[in-house]
């Protein structure tokens, strides 16, 4: 096909990414490397430096919106991030010596298997707020936002350790297998933290890019990142985010736990597909 | 705090997409009628893999040059920007907040 034809299809895919991904604190590389790979034949290590490029456009387009909107938890961000740049860092250094394909088939599983907990709280609005108490409390991780019908919600967080060690698992995933791995990350807030879904999501989103960030450098010097491919995908996606970050606040949270559910079956199939070679 | 985060959020990413979009269109000005399969090579065996020079140096070149594919990678970088200002704004911000945890 010819160039102009692959750009606006490109951009146009893209920006459904990005409405996805921003909603739900993925990169739009969920929706993004699926139809590069499989549907348009780029290359893996083309389609893969997009997703990078595409991750860093969902964190950014969107979490303008989120922060000023205070749906993000900045201090939560902060401390969290700690775990994922260091995990990213020893990920990425030891991506030389890891059986990528063992990894997706862990990491598909492991999306899998948390599909139960987030379907048995598919219902729930705002968690129960745990009380605050020890680091969580020393940290103050803790926040409240204010819901598009005036509502106030004020939310603790718990285990802050356990979040932590998701982040550090989640920052290793990316490093090793060039992913933003917002999934595990929205994962760990939501099911150990027990932050509202919209919280785990924009704080998620917040996070990705960083993560990205650290391996997209590599990744440009390497020649990953193709501009014919890259352009449509970052255009497409920040246009995506801007629509999605407009979108969120006035979405309940048991709506954003339900499509984050679909997406998460979706991501979790598409890798262990993508270690039968598809 | 977070509307100086969130403001340097937007226009970086606001200036990282007009200057990605004008590179897009000088690129299919120039080359929109080709097929993607000769503009897009992966070459395994060589280093940078594609059949373009992503270093610093030849950018800058192509900046000045007007060369579409420079004017996208310099959009790119000025993305990949963003998420690594905002770390370094809100270190600061924290800090200079007097919040030490």
């Amino acid at each position: 096909m010819i160039a102009i034809e692959f750009t606006i299809i490109v951009l146009l895919v893209s920006v459904v990414g990005g409405i996805l991904g921003s909603i739900l604190g993925l990169g739009g590389a969920v929706v993004v490397t699926p139809l590069l790979t499989i549907f348009l034949g780029i290359d893996i290590h083309f389609a893969i430096g997009a997703s990078i490029v595409s991750i860093i456009a969902t964190s950014s387009g969107a979490a303008a919106a989120y922060v000023k909107d205070k749906l993000t938890n900045l201090r939560i961000a902060m401390f969290l991030e700690l775990g994922t740049t260091c995990g990213a860092i020893v990920g990425a250094g030891l991506a030389v010596y890891a059986n990528s394909t063992l990894l997706k088939a862990i990491f598909g599983c492991v999306l899998l298997v948390s599909l139960v907990p987030i379907l048995m709280k598919i219902g729930e609005d705002i968690p129960k707020s745990p009380e605050l108490k020890g680091l969580a409390k020393r940290l103050s991780l803790q926040g409240s936002y204010t819901e598009t019908n005036g509502t106030v919600v004020r939310y603790n967080s718990t285990r802050p350790g356990a979040g932590m060690f998701g982040m550090v698992v989640a920052g290793l995933l990316s490093g090793l297998l060039g992913i933003g791995s917002g999934a595990f990350k929205v994962l760990s807030m939501d099911l150990a933290m027990k932050l509202p879904m919209k919280v785990s999501t924009t704080t998620s989103n917040f996070m990705i890019g960083v993560t990205a960030a650290a391996s997209a450098g590599i990744y440009i010097v390497r020649g990953d990142v193709d501009p014919l491919i890259v352009a449509p995908v970052a255009i497409g996606i920040l246009i995506g985010a801007l629509i999605g970050s407009r979108l969120l606040p006035r979405t309940r949270n048991p709506t954003v736990r339900k499509i984050f559910a679909i997406v998460l079956a979706a991501t979790a199939l598409e890798m262990i597909a993508g270690v039968f070679g598809y | 705090m977070n509307a100086l985060i969130s403001g340097l959020l937007r226009y970086g990413v606001i200036l990282s997409a007009a200057i990605i979009a004008i590179g897009t269109v000088l690129l299919l000005l120039s080359n929109g009628s080709q097929d993607i399969s000769q503009l897009v090579v992966y070459n395994p065996n060589q280093l940078p893999h594609g059949n373009f020079d992503p270093s610093l140096g030849h950018m800058f070149a192509g900046l000045v040059a007007l060369d579409p594919q420079s004017i996208i990678e310099f959009g790119v970088l000025v993305l990949l920007a963003t998420p690594a200002a905002r770390v370094l704004l809100s270190v600061f911000l924290f800090t200079a907040e007097g919040d030490r945890t």
